[in-house]
């Protein structure tokens, strides 16, 4: 009985890149046996997989196209078919850990650089800085202003550590944040070249303009293009439909442009209707408001996206956050966020807990993302949809990165893993990314999207979309779904594909740490220290190449990064440029921290 | 001996000791007791878990809603909403967009907006942080601080989030929010994020905030060095959308000297519609715009654009670019909106008399519509002159309010039969923190004719008097 009450053993990061990289086709040498209980568990996890094999073979999207090499899918394929269940084209998701000496001497940098930051802050105090430009609190503006000392006392602003950070940690590597563009963000864009003489309080802009590769921009199926169709038709609109509307859907009217799109989207992903809305971030903000409330139980995956984490708390649910790539075994582990139970007390109020909650419970919703912007992993939908069944949860999924850039035609995660859009419950994704627009949509059961439109605070308070915006979206995603006539979409969605899977094994090969599944055009490459983003970040652009380098507090503390996000837009000799550019800068900063690049070694990876 | 000497000196001392260390004993004891007694108690086996998951039966994920409500049936627009629209195939004259210097349809903003596509595309595929800035945004902010006469400025993607999260970027757990009890939606959800105490004060009642203000004062006094780092804000609108005042700015800033409390304005309703130069509420009191701690405001309405902006010192404007969830999280403003605005902004720099004009037609459409309604069961809400909008309500005041509401929507469905566009205002009732009296919302724009406004009033007079 106990046994039984046991919280299943959290499995670490480490126990799931060992487990993970124990189904690829690779031999690994480890001196540890599976446990037998992570054995049990794989078996239980298997049956989605087996399930949907078949359905596989029959999508492989590389074998509907005629043109495709047979070798690149030898590559991936028949090796993986062997031990992922035939299951040919999903890689799994991996999460390497470095050594333990690299993890500790990341804490060493951090405390170096705080150190040598209060260090500052202390000379600034007493007026040896230097640069006189930072001005420790504005407020004393107002002071003059008032002409009196006395009345200038204001709490601050914001807290001692924040600004402490801020002034001297953020601002020295400021210059790769932030960097403006000039141009099209297509497969190369214009950055727009400026200098400091302040330690980067300030930036002086020459008026040049460099040209570069384009790593940074979520422009997956490269639809960000300054001509072609998508951009007349946009154009075009404003002929027609004006910029803006200047009222609310519910009040002064719909653009019929928006109201044309709200029907294709619902086209293009099988549900019943749809709804869309001028900004991503404030789809997820807001909406989750109108969908659950204080009765309501939101289990929320750990690493979600601020809007999602956002939007759960303003709608006063019970939310609970559970491990990212966690096994999503028993109810345990989905009710109490992950297994962070540890002591039996604790356990046994949670096992009253259990009881309780669900008789007072209204709903479980369970949000997770397809693709997660900063791990590039894709969820885990068939056993995500598993456990919702058996609990009778209600299923969020964000397909913000994943919409148009995964599936044989684009549409998202749904149909990668091939399952029935109907289980799930509220489909949402935004135009900013494969679309090369703005905006997002919430789709779904007709009963769903008619309560948010008469529950959407966009509909009341706010302007609805703008019609180029609209127009846009409205044009590639008619090229995605083929209705233009042309397989263009359809090229599209393969050359990302590739792009993706040779990019990501070309950069395991050549030693780096890099998160999430093959098949994620989202590639991040771990760099562990914070110290390193500055010269990831100024390195790669000394080489022409725009990389995004991300630290805390986006990621977590240790886990600094670059992230490339691949397009269908990049040839392959960009990419080659930017993996030889990676190779040199990765040398140079001592980034390869991999131990498994020897199972890559001979391996002939080709695009 | 010295011992004892010891004891007779510390007596009270050894003997709190004593006490202590029994209490941590007894809790200990206590702790273990109970643990014990959880672990002897019966636990669900895996079968009753499943039995209980089984019984459960979760309520539907939202309520049905009925085929027949206004939501699901909205007018759908043909072509440019300028004062002239073709609704559902009819045209009309419009009196409902917010489009209060008539900027849509503008040829020279259009242009600018075309030429943005062909040379940056629509969307700008990132985030500010991450390759999301365009020039045309670096343009933009620049442009609307030195017209704001701020140091810096920031641009969100959407005006309601806008103010959603810059509440939220400064006041945090533990803060103070003083808010005005008319605020609008997107403030109450900021102040709802921040998770600070908050206040509502009565609608511009300026002895209720002092009230308030006192009494935290006294708190404070209690605790001051407590209250030396709690934050306080005033967050109030300069025109409020709900009901069409303005704020009392000079009193309110007095208040900010004098009980340290920062000054947040939104500005939607009222930035290119009230001053000499359309430079808001700041302007139209005549006030140093420094004292104003931020200005917060959509490019929505008066800008015919999306997005938003928050203008003011550096110091505060720059702490939301690492910490405005919607600023850093948010792919960025489309270049071409950016574009647009910016143009829309230099026109009313160049020809500030477009400001002159919206706010004769204002003063037209107060007096006319207080004329057109007298004898009729509405009345107009009293409200600021120079206000472009008007909110129209039903005079009886006891009436329940479904009836009100029926007799508003009588009224815009017969004016939009005779070509007059006019908007019902709707809120989100349950969501809304205070109740919101039903009304029908008549705007102005500085475009429109005196003739067209005579019609539009004959026609609301005549619905009015019929229903």
């Amino acid at each position: 009985m106990v046994e039984a009450i046991r919280a299943p053993k959290q499995p670490t990061r480490k126990g799931n890149a060992f487990r993970i990289f124990h189904k690829m086709p690779f031999k690994i040498h480890s001196n540890k046996a599976p446990k037998l209980e992570d054995k049990e568990k794989e078996k239980e996890s298997m049956p989605p997989h087996q399930e949907n094999a078949e359905l596989l073979l029959k999508y492989d999207p590389l074998r509907d196209l005629g043109d495709c090499p047979s070798s690149s899918r030898k590559d991936s394929g028949s090796e993986a078919s062997a031990d992922f269940n035939g299951n040919r084209k999903r890689s799994p998701n991996e999460f390497e850990q470095a050594s333990w000496i690299t993890k500790h001497s990341v804490y060493l940098a951090w405390l170096v650089l705080l150190i040598f930051a209060h260090i500052r802050e202390f000379m600034r105090r007493v007026g040896l800085e230097s640069n006189k430009k930072v001005p420790l609190e504005l407020d004393s503006q107002w002071c003059r202003f008032l002409g009196t000392d006395q009345d200038g006392h204001f709490p601050p602003l914001y807290s001692d550590f924040e600004s402490t950070y801020t002034r001297n940690c953020y601002m020295r590597v400021k210059d790769v944040f932030e960097r403006p563009i000039g141009s099209c963000p297509g497969a190369k864009v214009n950055v727009l070249d400026r200098y400091s003489k302040d330690y980067n309080w300030s930036f002086i802009y020459p008026g040049t303009q460099t040209e570069v590769i384009n790593t940074g921009s979520y422009n997956y199926l490269g639809f960000a293009q300054s001509s072609g169709p998508c951009a007349e038709a946009a154009a075009a609109s404003i002929d027609v439909e004006g910029i803006t509307t200047c009222g609310q859907a519910s009040q002064t009217g719909l653009p019929s442009s928006q109201h044309r799109l709200e029907s294709l989207v619902a086209d293009f992903l099988g549900t019943e209707d749809a709804i869309c809305f001028p900004m991503g971030f404030a789809t997820n903000s807001l909406h989750c408001t109108a969908i659950a409330d204080k009765n309501t139980l939101i289990l929320s995956d750990e690493y979600n996206h601020a809007s999602l984490r956002l939007g759960s708390r303003l709608s006063g649910a019970n939310v609970k956050a559970f491990k990212h790539n966690g096994e999503h075994e028993g109810p345990r582990e989905v009710f109490e966020g992950g297994g962070r139970v540890r002591e039996q007390e604790e356990m046994q109020t949670l096992q009253q807990g259990i009881t309780k909650l669900i008789q007072s419970l209204l709903q479980i919703i369970i949000i997770i993302e397809g693709i997660y912007s900063m791990e590039g992993s894709i969820c885990d939908l068939p056993t995500i949809i598993a456990l919702k069944k058996k609990y009778k949860a209600y299923l969020y999924l964000d397909e913000a990165h994943s919409i148009g850039a995964m599936g044989r035609s684009g549409r998202g995660v749904v149909e990668y893993w091939d399952v029935d859009v109907r289980d799930v419950d509220i489909m949402m994704g935004t135009f900013t990314k494969s679309f090369g627009s703005a905006g997002g949509y919430i789709a779904g059961s007709k009963r769903l999207v008619s309560h948010l439109r008469r529950a959407s605070p966009t509909n009341f308070y706010c302007a609805p979309m703008s019609p180029p915006v609209a127009e846009q979206i409205i044009g590639s995603m008619s090229i995605i779904m083929g209705k233009d006539g042309t397989n263009e979409g359809a090229l599209r969605i393969d050359r990302l594909a590739r792009n993706a899977r040779y990019f990501r094994l070309r950069l395991k090969q050549m030693g780096f740490i890099v998160y999430g599944s093959d098949d994620s055009p989202v590639v991040p490459l771990l760099i562990y220290y914070p110290t390193h983003c500055g010269e990831y970040g100024r390195q790669m652009l000394a080489r022409k190449i725009a990389v995004v380098v991300v630290s805390f507090p986006a990621t977590d503390m240790t886990e600094s990064r670059v992230r490339f996000c691949l397009s269908a837009a990049h040839t392959k000799e960009m990419l080659d440029e930017v993996l030889d550019a990676v190779n040199v800068v990765g040398d140079h900063a001592f980034s390869k921290h991999s131990k498994k690049a020897h199972l890559y070694k001979n391996k002939r990876i080709e695009w | 001996m010295s011992l004892m000497l010891f004891f007779e000196q510390n007596t009270l001392h050894i003997l709190l000791e004593f006490v202590l260390v029994g209490v941590a004993t007894w809790l200990y004891v206590q702790r273990r007791k109970a643990q014990a007694k959880l672990a002897r108690e019966p636990r669900l086996t895996p079968e009753e878990e499943d039995a209980l998951i089984a019984e459960w039966q979760p309520e539907p994920l939202t309520p049905e809603t009925p085929d027949d409500h206004f939501a699901l049936n909205p007018r759908i627009a043909n072509g440019k909403m300028t004062k002239e629209v073709v609704m559902d195939g009819k045209t009309c004259l419009n009196l409902a967009s917010t489009n209060f210097l008539g900027f849509i349809g503008n040829e020279r903003i259009e242009t600018k907006a075309k030429q943005t596509i062909f040379k940056y595309g629509v969307g700008s595929c990132g985030p500010r942080g991450f390759y999301g800035t365009v020039d045309v945004h670096l343009d933009l902010e620049k442009d609307l601080a030195e017209f704001m006469e701020c140091e810096e400025s920031a641009l969100y993607s959407y005006g309601f989030a806008t103010i959603a999260s810059a509440i939220p970027a400064y006041a945090k757990r533990g803060d103070i929010i003083f808010v005005d009890k008319a605020c609008n939606f997107s403030i109450q959800k900021g102040v709802q994020a921040s998770r600070s105490t908050i206040y509502w004060f009565d609608h511009n009642d300026m002895t209720d905030l002092e009230r308030l203000l006192e009494e935290q004062d006294q708190r404070d006094k209690k605790n001051p060095k407590k209250a030396s780092k709690v934050r306080r804000f005033l967050v109030v609108e300069g025109l409020y959308a709900n009901t069409g005042r303005i704020c009392p700015l000079p009193k309110l800033l007095e208040f900010k000297w004098k009980y340290k409390v920062r000054v947040f304005i939104d500005e939607s309703f009222s930035f290119g519609v009230l001053g000499k130069t359309g430079r808001g509420v700041i302007e139209h009191y005549g006030i140093d715009p420094i004292q104003v701690d931020l200005v917060m405001a959509s490019l929505e309405n008066a800008i015919a654009s999306t997005g938003g902006f928050c203008a003011g010192r550096s110091f505060v404007v720059g702490h939301q670019r690492l910490s405005g969830l919607g600023y850093c999280f948010s792919a960025s403003l489309p270049p071409l909106l950016a574009t647009a605005a910016n143009e829309a902004l230099t026109m009313i720099k160049e020809d500030p008399g477009r400001v002159h004009r919206l706010q004769d037609r204002s003063r037209a459409l107060h007096a006319g519509l207080t004329e057109a309604l007298k004898g009729s069961p509405f009345r107009c809400r009293e409200g600021e002159v120079l206000a472009p909008f008007r909110h129209v309500e039903v005079a009886d005041s006891s009436l329940r309010k479904e009836e009100k509401e029926r007799m508003l929507d009588e009224v815009v469905e017969k004016a939009f039969e005779e070509g007059i566009l006019i908007a019902r205002a709707r809120y989100l009732d349950e969501n809304e923190a205070f109740p919101i009296e039903p009304s029908i919302r008549v705007s102005t724009q500085s475009e429109l004719e005196d003739f067209e406004l005579k019609r539009a009033l004959n026609v609301i007079e005549r619905a009015a008097k019929i229903v």
